[in-house]
């Protein structure tokens, strides 16, 4: 597959403080990415890069195989939509609409009108007279309908309620069906989206911790819990991400592939094996508890 | 709606956001103040012409507003995919269309102003400043003189939103010393010092131009700003 974005080396400093440390990886085309981290991490400032509002300090980023500063043809084809919409004051949502209508080339006027109704956004309130989450919702409507090869969604759509993240969540699988592009979730809350992901992302501390397909990450994760005694055995050639003991029962969380013949085993010997949510993964795998991640690297697991 | 649609109507919307610039109209106030007095170092009523005055109120505070809408409203919309030789393009255009139209608006208030004192015809040939000096010349004179001194203004407030969206020590240092100009000027009117006045008011004056033009134009130059919140 193509790659559409690729960052090499990018290092950015605010005042002396790095923000971004030698980041590097690819997004491919027709993908939907998960790029995940903790509040800090600097996802918000790696996608301004990319989006060329912010300039890197060193390194290197490719839009479509071209650097995005001052580069109308790439800019174009990206949809950045953040978690604080801008909007000038006294404009309505539907004047709002209008804008993205006007700087997308691709924008699709019906499903916008469908994603109105779907949500039961009132288009002739004025903007900031909407509450945070409806906010959102014009956000995610014009990330939606503007169809751009690559969407960037930066948290732009937890601040919607429940059943509505449910709703945002099944129209992008649909639409993404039917017209496949690159999407970037970026977010810490992980569990809702996390079967969407097809690729995940993690950063820490402005580090690139892992890049990895998801279906991987959800095939070698794991949460075994037993005895103590029992379980020595079975974490010799897994890395221990998380371990919690309660008595002489430890929980430990791995990472690993576990082959069938091992599963039975751990089923004579008492021991419960669960697949770890990404959720999970990504809390043990940024929390100070995993020891030094910086080189982990799932595949070679 | 296009870039250029969106400035007229984010700068209708934002008119009342002058306001933050009320250093640089109490500048362009004093400095008219002082030239309108007469040598004794008082005025008198007669040597105003309301309407007028208001008008070139309105078309000053407008050249003003112009340009901080344009960042306020603008730069934010570049997540958008607008460049930013588009933007800093869409801003330049608009200062000059609003110039234009807003020198307009003056000439047209002396026009009437003329009519209402009962000038005689062959004095609203002459309009605008060219009603008040004929040197100036016929209304085109005028309409291009006023669209000068306001496209003057309206790039330096372009500047200076550039210098304060970039390099905020610069920003409030130009400030500063646009508030000392102008009250050393006043004050030195007011105690008769005028030439001392005029001379260190000058001075201040200088060093913000050179502020202002300097850091602003390596800003609209160089095209490297970011989208700082």
């Amino acid at each position: 597959m193509n790659s559409v974005i690729s960052c090499q080396n990018i290092v950015k400093e605010f005042d002396g403080i790095r923000v971004l440390d030698g980041v590097s990886f690819e997004v491919t085309e027709n993908s939907i990415y998960g790029l995940l981290g903790r509040n800090g991490a600097g996802k918000t400032t790696l996608l301004k890069i990319i989006t060329d509002q912010m300039f890197l300090t060193e390194g290197t980023v490719e839009v479509y195989g071209e650097n995005p500063h001052e580069n109308e043809r790439v800019l174009k084809e990206v949809c950045f939509v953040r978690e604080n919409v801008f909007c000038p004051k006294g404009f309505k949502v539907s004047e709002v609409l209008n804008l993205g209508r006007s700087f997308y080339s691709n924008w699709n006027e019906t499903m916008a009108k469908q994603l109105i109704g779907y949500f039961e956004l009132d288009i002739n309130k004025k903007f900031y007279q909407l509450s945070k989450g409806m906010q959102s919702t014009v956000a995610i409507i014009i990330g939606l309908a503007s169809r751009a090869p690559i969407t960037i969604y930066d948290e732009a759509y937890l601040g919607l309620d429940a059943p509505k993240r449910e709703l945002f969540y099944e129209i992008v699988l649909k639409d993404y069906d039917e017209h496949p592009r690159t999407i970037i979730f970026s977010s810490h809350l992980i569990d809702e989206c996390s079967s969407l992901l097809e690729k995940v992302i993690i950063l820490n501390k402005g580090k690139v911790l892992l890049t990895e397909d998801a279906d991987l990450l959800r095939e070698r994760a794991f949460l075994i819990a037993g005895r103590k005694d029992k379980l020595a055995a079975y974490l010799q050639d897994k890395r221990v991400l998380h371990k919690e003991e309660i008595g002489k029962v430890v929980s430990v969380a791995v990472f690993g592939q576990i082959s069938l013949e091992e599963q039975r085993k751990m089923t004579r010997d008492e021991i419960e094996l669960q697949s770890l949510p990404l959720q999970k993964l990504f809390i043990y795998l940024t929390s100070n508890q995993g020891g030094d991640y910086h080189e982990f690297n799932a595949a070679a697991v | 709606m296009n870039l250029m649609q969106l400035q007229f109507s984010t700068y209708v919307r934002n008119f009342k956001r002058v306001f933050v610039w009320v250093p640089l109209v109490l500048f362009m106030s004093i400095v008219f103040l002082v030239i309108r007095m007469n040598g004794h170092g008082s005025y008198h009523y007669s040597d105003f012409n309301t309407p007028l005055i208001l008008v070139l109120g309105f078309a000053f505070i407008s050249l003003i507003a112009i340009p901080i809408s344009n960042f306020k409203m603008l730069s934010p919309f570049m997540s958008f995919g607008i460049t930013r030789k588009e933007f800093i393009f869409n801003c330049v255009v608009f200062n000059l269309v609003m110039s234009l139209v807003m020198s307009i608006i003056v000439n047209l208030t002396y026009f009437g102003q003329n009519l209402l004192y009962g000038f005689k015809m062959q004095h609203l040939y002459y309009c605008g400043i060219a009603s008040l000096d004929h040197r100036f010349g016929t209304i085109s004179v005028s309409i291009l003189l006023y669209f000068g001194i306001f496209a003057i203004l309206s790039s330096l407030t372009l500047l200076i939103c550039a210098v304060r969206h970039t390099a905020g020590m610069y920003y409030g240092l130009s400030i500063i010393l646009l508030v000392i100009s102008s009250l050393l000027l006043f004050f030195s009117r007011i105690v008769g010092f005028i030439r001392w006045g005029a001379l260190t008011s000058g001075i201040f004056i200088s060093m913000f131009l050179i502020i202002v033009i300097v850091n602003g134009l390596s800003w609209l130059f160089t095209l490297r700003f970011e989208i700082l919140e």
